[in-house]
């Protein structure tokens, strides 16, 4: 240990040192008096699991509405969704609190999917508890939650016949496994009209479409962010919604042309907002009519958000929803939100049934 | 008189894929690799040869993977080229053709205005 032989000098690090000490104990005081009132009223079973918590996930604890659902709650289920991609991105265990989910759709289970595989990915501890309301918990089995949880590379060609509800991913990145497609096709055909016979035409491309949108836009390198679709029967309307999701960077990133640098980022928001009265969403309403020419690579290409426009106007698809960045449209229905929280990914629902076109299939 | 070749896209796949290889399978790049470009090269020989694509028969088409076939051919072989030898059959879907058309108008325009 060097002597300090200034007087002043030694006195001045010793204030120093007895700054930052008592800092410390404040805060080591204030995170004993959180425990204290956390543990309040609780069994011993109940101090030990949150004990445990805090001890194997840092007390990273990220409670979710009781409204899951990225159409019925967009605002709180996107901040709770970006929390848990904050903790993603800065690489911290996380604990996921479920009990006082009240409702839940396929759109929220595939979002909170997608976003904790990719901790299972790269290895980060996470872990959650169930929902303490049966429906929901019901409906958390049902979509296949916890077994696409479970494995390393999801493929789109782990699809179940005849199932209800499914979630499918792609790890590789690619569109989806023509195979699978033609499962697909089948299912949708029965839920619908209940034959084998038909084929929506807007089936295949729409999930080309945006599948091929997640490989080139989605992250900053191409096919570098996995894509997750829900798939979801319902029998009783005769109907089959379709949830996809990916947590690349969004779409008005990708038009408005970001780097990941978030001195850039809000820097060029903030521009976009000075020189264009409308808001974000109109960014996708532009992209649905093909204007933002600017932001496409090439003249011949970006014609596939537009194409969904046209299949909405020609009644081939219904219910087209997005869901991106800090915009919020609502295609059919022609309702726009704006988000406070970012939502860094792109989230894309349609559905369909027997008032959309369709044609006989010959096999 | 005319011949023409006819080319059914279900042949290559009831499913066509994306744009490029990397994205998945039965792209329009292997499309064109493997069924168009050796019609293209019959063509180049035999003035009087066309072809028909008929896009019947398949779950459906992404605009990528028309826009590659047409459009790209259109780019390579000229516009003329694609409306004069190219006839494309859509019975099922018959607004394709005017997607494709569009497509085919951009890069008359785009080389409108490149020269």
């Amino acid at each position: 240990m060097r002597k300090i032989k200034d007087k002043e000098l030694y006195l001045r690090l010793q204030r120093r040192k007895e700054r930052r000490n008592t800092k410390k104990r404040l805060k080591r005081k204030r995170q004993q008096k959180h425990i204290r009132r956390s543990l309040q009223g609780k069994d011993t079973s109940e101090r030990k699991e949150w004990i445990n918590i805090e001890k194997k996930y840092g007390g990273n604890r990220i409670r979710a509405p009781k409204i899951l659902s990225l159409l019925r709650n967009t605002e709180k289920t996107v901040q709770f969704l970006q929390r848990i991609n904050l903790s993603w991105k800065e690489r911290r265990p996380v604990f996921v609190i479920l009990t006082d989910v009240e409702e839940i759709d396929y759109s929220a289970t595939t979002a909170l999917l997608s976003l904790m595989h990719r901790f299972r990915v790269i290895n980060i501890k996470f872990n959650g508890n169930f929902p303490q309301n049966q429906e929901t918990r019901k409906i958390l089995h049902e979509s296949q939650f916890f077994e696409k949880l479970g494995s390393n590379y999801p493929s789109s060609k782990d699809y179940t016949v005849k199932r209800d509800n499914q979630i499918i991913g792609e790890a590789g990145t690619q569109t989806i496994d023509p195979n699978t497609e033609l499962e697909i096709r089948k299912d949708v055909s029965q839920t619908i009209t209940g034959s084998l016979k038909y084929v929506f035409p807007t089936l295949h491309p729409t999930l080309i479409e945006v599948m091929q949108n997640t490989y080139e836009h989605a992250g900053k390198d191409e096919g570098t962010v996995h894509w997750w679709l829900s798939i979801n029967h319902n029998k009783d309307n005769r109907s089959v919604t379709f949830h996809f999701i990916d947590f690349g960077r969004g779409i008005i990133d990708s038009v408005l042309n970001k780097e990941n640098d978030r001195i850039t980022k809000k820097f060029k928001e903030i521009a976009w907002s000075l020189f264009n009265s409308g808001k974000f969403s109109d960014i996708i309403i532009g992209l649905l009519n093909d204007e933002h020419k600017e932001a496409k690579t090439a003249y011949y290409r970006g014609k596939g958000i537009p194409s969904l426009k046209k299949a909405l106007d020609h009644k081939r698809i219904k219910c087209l929803s997005i869901i991106t960045n800090k915009a919020v449209v609502n295609i059919e229905k022609n309702e726009i939100n704006t988000l406070k929280t970012d939502f860094t990914g792109t989230y894309i629902t349609w559905l369909l049934n027997n008032d959309c076109e369709k044609k006989i299939w010959t096999e | 008189m005319d011949r023409v070749i006819t080319i059914l896209v279900k042949d290559f796949s009831k499913t066509p894929g994306p744009r490029r290889k990397v994205e998945g399978d039965f792209s329009a790049e292997l499309f064109v690799e493997k069924v168009l470009n050796p019609k293209l090269q019959e063509m180049d020989v035999a003035p009087n040869l066309q072809i028909s694509i008929d896009l019947d028969g398949t779950l459906g088409y992404g605009t990528s993977f028309l826009e590659e076939v047409f459009g790209g051919t259109a780019r390579k072989k000229g516009v003329s080229f694609v409306r004069d030898r190219i006839k494309i059959i859509s019975k099922e879907e018959p607004w394709l053709i005017d997607e494709i058309k569009s497509y085919v108008d951009d890069v008359e325009k785009h080389n409108k205005e490149n020269n």
